[in-house]
């Protein structure tokens, strides 16, 4: 009686091993890797500083020696916590780029129109359920 | 073995068959006074350089657009103290729609307004000089208000009464069709979408047949905040409110889209959302029902052809009847 199996030889089985073994590494690395956050700070529609988001920090932001944002970075996270484009407060006008708050997922950005400043994250694990937010203009 | 031959024929065939997923190159900037953002991929070649093109024309659209920048072609046209003044066909065309949006609207959506926005101080993105000008201020800026004031004749346009024509009502929508235009020439089957100050055009569907999905601001949250969502496989998408150029005094909210009657705000909406298959209506209609309110809003949306989500001065949501072909749900 052959005994031996004409689907499976030992090469199979060492093959099905290989297969697993690589979708368990790859899987590992998706899932428990750090996220390798950042986020990238426009200036005129250039690329000003990409800040890795991994500590908490401050960094100013100038135009030449002009000084127009603080932002505050936490682990995963950037937010604006000053622009130079002020509140009024007699008219309760409120500043957009710092009421914006904490991002933290791909899609979402911190707009300094005054300032033409742009921050977005690059390399974090969420995104937003949209490609694009409508909004008044 | 045979198992072997199984799996390494469906690695291969899977390289060869499965369609590849395109390659998004995203630009953001700020142009033209608001937040701009193009994601684009091609198989013509570079996305990249595509949309940097693209981004070069928007020095052009200052030049022609921005009333407040001294020397463009609308400044000028503005003070050219009502003479006969050729244009361009770019700003023609605006002009046009937007006069003919306006005998549309019996006058409630009018781009003639343009005296009355520097007035408040929200020609300008400087919080400060967003301020309540006088009952007498307002009037006398009334007094050059008027679509009757545009006369059109062939390329020549000419402003009587000292009306100025202020045209973002229809401008980003406009431009973000002649940017999707643009995309579309390089490469018919290119995807992608073009966001002007969150007036969005598509340029074609995600990855080639899903929709993109288009958030809608919450108009009493932060900027990043979707109330609702819409999916969009072609056409334009935008939004007219009352929650970034305004200022609030004596408890009372006044915003940048003025009752060309009243020269001031009304309180009807917070927030209109339009979806169209045509640009100048994704900006158009919202301006429009900003002034007229609910019930002029269904109205000309059934005139029009266009979806609408609206959310009232009491917070509450007011959908047209055709919004479930666009509302995505999650």
């Amino acid at each position: 009686m052959n005994t031996k199996n004409k689907f499976f030889s030992k090469w199979d089985l060492l093959l099905i091993v290989f297969l697993v073994a690589g979708l368990g590494i790859w899987i590992g690395i998706k899932q428990f890797s750090p996220p390798a956050a950042k986020a990238v700070i426009l200036l005129d529609g250039k690329v000003y500083k990409v800040i890795p988001l991994d500590k908490n920090a401050y960094y100013k932001i100038y135009r030449g020696d002009t000084y127009l944002m603080t932002v505050e970075t936490k682990p995963g996270a950037i937010r604006a916590t000053y622009s130079t484009n002020w509140i009024f407060p007699q008219t309760e006008t409120t500043q957009v780029s710092v009421a914006t708050g904490w991002i933290s997922k791909e899609g979402e950005t911190i707009i300094s129109v005054p300032n033409k400043i742009v921050i977005y994250t690059e390399g974090s694990k969420e995104r937003t359920l949209y490609d694009a937010m409508t909004y008044q203009n | 073995m045979i198992f072997t031959i199984v799996v390494v024929g469906g690695v291969i065939g899977a390289i060869f068959f499965i369609k590849p997923v395109p390659k998004y190159y995203t630009r953001y900037g700020v142009e033209l006074g608001t937040n701009v953002q193009i994601t684009y991929a091609t198989s013509k070649g570079n996305a990249k350089q595509v949309v940097d093109e693209m981004f070069k024309k928007f020095s052009d659209y200052e030049e022609i657009f921005d009333p407040w920048l001294v020397g463009s072609e609308l400044y000028n046209l503005n003070h050219s103290d009502g003479k006969w003044t050729k244009v361009s066909p770019v700003l023609l065309t605006v002009i046009k729609d937007s006069i003919d949006f306006s005998k549309l609207t019996d006058g409630k959506f009018d781009p003639t307004v343009g005296r009355l926005i520097p007035l408040w101080g929200f020609n300008t993105d400087n919080t400060r000089n967003w301020h309540l000008p006088s009952p007498k201020e307002i009037k006398d800026a009334l007094k050059h208000v008027g679509y009757q004031n545009v006369e059109i004749r062939g390329d020549e346009v000419r402003l009587l009464n000292g009306v100025w024509l202020d045209l973002n009502g229809m401008m980003e929508g406009y431009i973000a069709q002649m940017l999707v235009e643009m995309a579309k020439k390089n490469d018919p089957n290119s995807t992608g979408f073009v966001d002007i100050g969150g007036t969005i055009g598509i340029i074609g569907p995600k990855n080639g047949n899903e929709p993109w999905i288009v958030g809608i601001q919450d108009p009493r949250g932060n900027p990043n905040q979707a109330i609702a969502y819409v999916k969009l496989y072609s056409g334009y998408v935008g939004t007219s409110g009352d929650y970034e150029r305004y200022i609030i005094v004596d408890g009372k909210r006044y915003y940048h889209i003025f009752d060309p009657k009243t020269g001031y705000s009304n309180d009807y909406l917070e927030s209109v959302t339009t979806v169209s298959t045509r640009s100048i209506y994704s900006d158009g209609f919202g301006v429009f029902s900003m002034v007229a309110g609910e019930k002029a809003m269904k109205e000309m949306a059934q005139k029009i052809g266009v979806a609408y989500y609206a959310i009232n001065e009491n917070g509450q949501v007011i959908k047209s009847a055709n919004w479930n072909e666009y509302e995505y749900k999650k």
